[in-house]
């Protein structure tokens, strides 16, 4: 018995320290990097851009952005080596074209164009006109610009509050 | 048995002339390229390019190799390394990848993972320009992107 609880001690022993080293191991690593995925790229690594081509889904923690075509733009290095003050990984800003659907903290968006700015942690869409879902409301301005940290959104110009939505964009949301 | 093969062999040898002759009668018409269709290259082959300053642009190394035509060079189980500007490094890894010395082009159809300072890109097939620090990948994207080069999460070649 003695020697059954000893082992059950290892075990838990070794489960501890195979978790701390997963810790460790996250801690050394970036907590929040950004997953990208598409079905073409084109790179380019000394202006550092990204051109992502059909079917693109951009990951973050903060968030899900899908559209069909995307560029990102990667944060330059100041004089002193330091990345900007991108808070999105290394990207500095994301520009999503056609079909953007983009859902963050309960809140989902649909419109023709998203530009993430990593600098602000902003995402304003344009085009479509975007709409915007939180709960059971809809609301469409020509722009909308939300930020990512404190959740909030703004609606401007021609702000509205749609009751009934077309087939096309009650499917957009429901994706 | 032995004089089994004695016999074969006598029987093919002509045979064998004939077709070497003939092969040499063709030689006139054609250049030495087309004569040379293939040329295997065993215990390692790297590709270089250097600048005048005396900076690599790109080297690809391979386990093996094979020339596919006169332009073009087969590389096996490769690792190429581009540098780019401020001393920062792009890192390509595959299982085979056609160098093309002609227009300096690195293709795959393979599965290829690429390295850079602030992440990692994976993909099925690959046209590179390491010159123009170019990269298409045609299938399959997945990118990864980090803050900084100390938290990629991966080992780089060296």
């Amino acid at each position: 018995m003695k020697n059954l609880l000893n082992l059950n001690c290892l075990f838990l022993f070794a489960v501890c320290a195979f978790l701390f080293a997963g810790n460790c191991i996250a801690e050394s690593t970036n907590e929040f990097p950004v997953h990208i995925n598409s079905d073409k790229l084109e790179y380019n690594s000394e202006e550092k851009v990204l051109y992502l081509k059909g079917n693109v889904v951009v990951r973050h923690p903060e968030g899900i952005l899908v559209a069909d075509n995307a560029t990102v733009y990667q944060s330059a290095n100041d004089k002193d080596g330091k990345d900007t003050k991108s808070k999105i990984g290394s990207v500095k800003r994301i520009v999503a074209v056609g079909n953007v659907r983009m859902s963050s903290k309960g809140a989902i968006a649909i419109s023709d164009k998203a530009v993430w700015d990593g600098e602000n942690n902003t995402i304003t869409l344009t085009g479509g006109p975007p709409i915007a879902k939180q709960d059971a409301v809809h609301t469409q301005a020509d722009r909308i610009v939300y930020d990512v940290e404190t959740g909030k959104a703004s609606f401007y110009p021609n702000p509205k509050i749609i009751i009934g939505l077309s087939k096309k964009d009650k499917a957009r949301f429901l994706e | 048995m032995k004089n089994h093969l004695l016999y074969v062999l006598l029987i093919l040898s002509p045979a064998l002339f004939c077709g070497i002759s003939a092969a040499e009668d063709d030689s006139d018409d054609k250049s030495k390229k087309e004569i040379i269709d293939s040329v295997v290259i065993q215990n390692g082959v790297t590709i270089t390019e250097i600048e005048e300053s005396g900076r690599k642009k790109y080297e690809l190394t391979g386990t093996h190799g094979e020339s596919l035509n006169p332009d073009v060079v087969r590389l096996f189980n490769v690792k190429a390394v581009i540098s780019q500007k401020e001393n920062e490094k792009v890192y390509i890894m595959t299982d085979s990848a056609d160098f093309n010395q002609k227009n300096k082009e690195v293709d795959t159809d393979e599965y290829v993972e690429i390295m850079f300072e602030e992440g990692v890109i994976t993909g099925i097939g690959m046209k590179c320009e390491p010159n123009k620090n170019t990269y298409k990948i045609l299938n399959n994207v997945k990118i990864t992107l980090y803050t900084k080069s100390s938290d990629l999460g991966v080992k780089l070649p060296r």
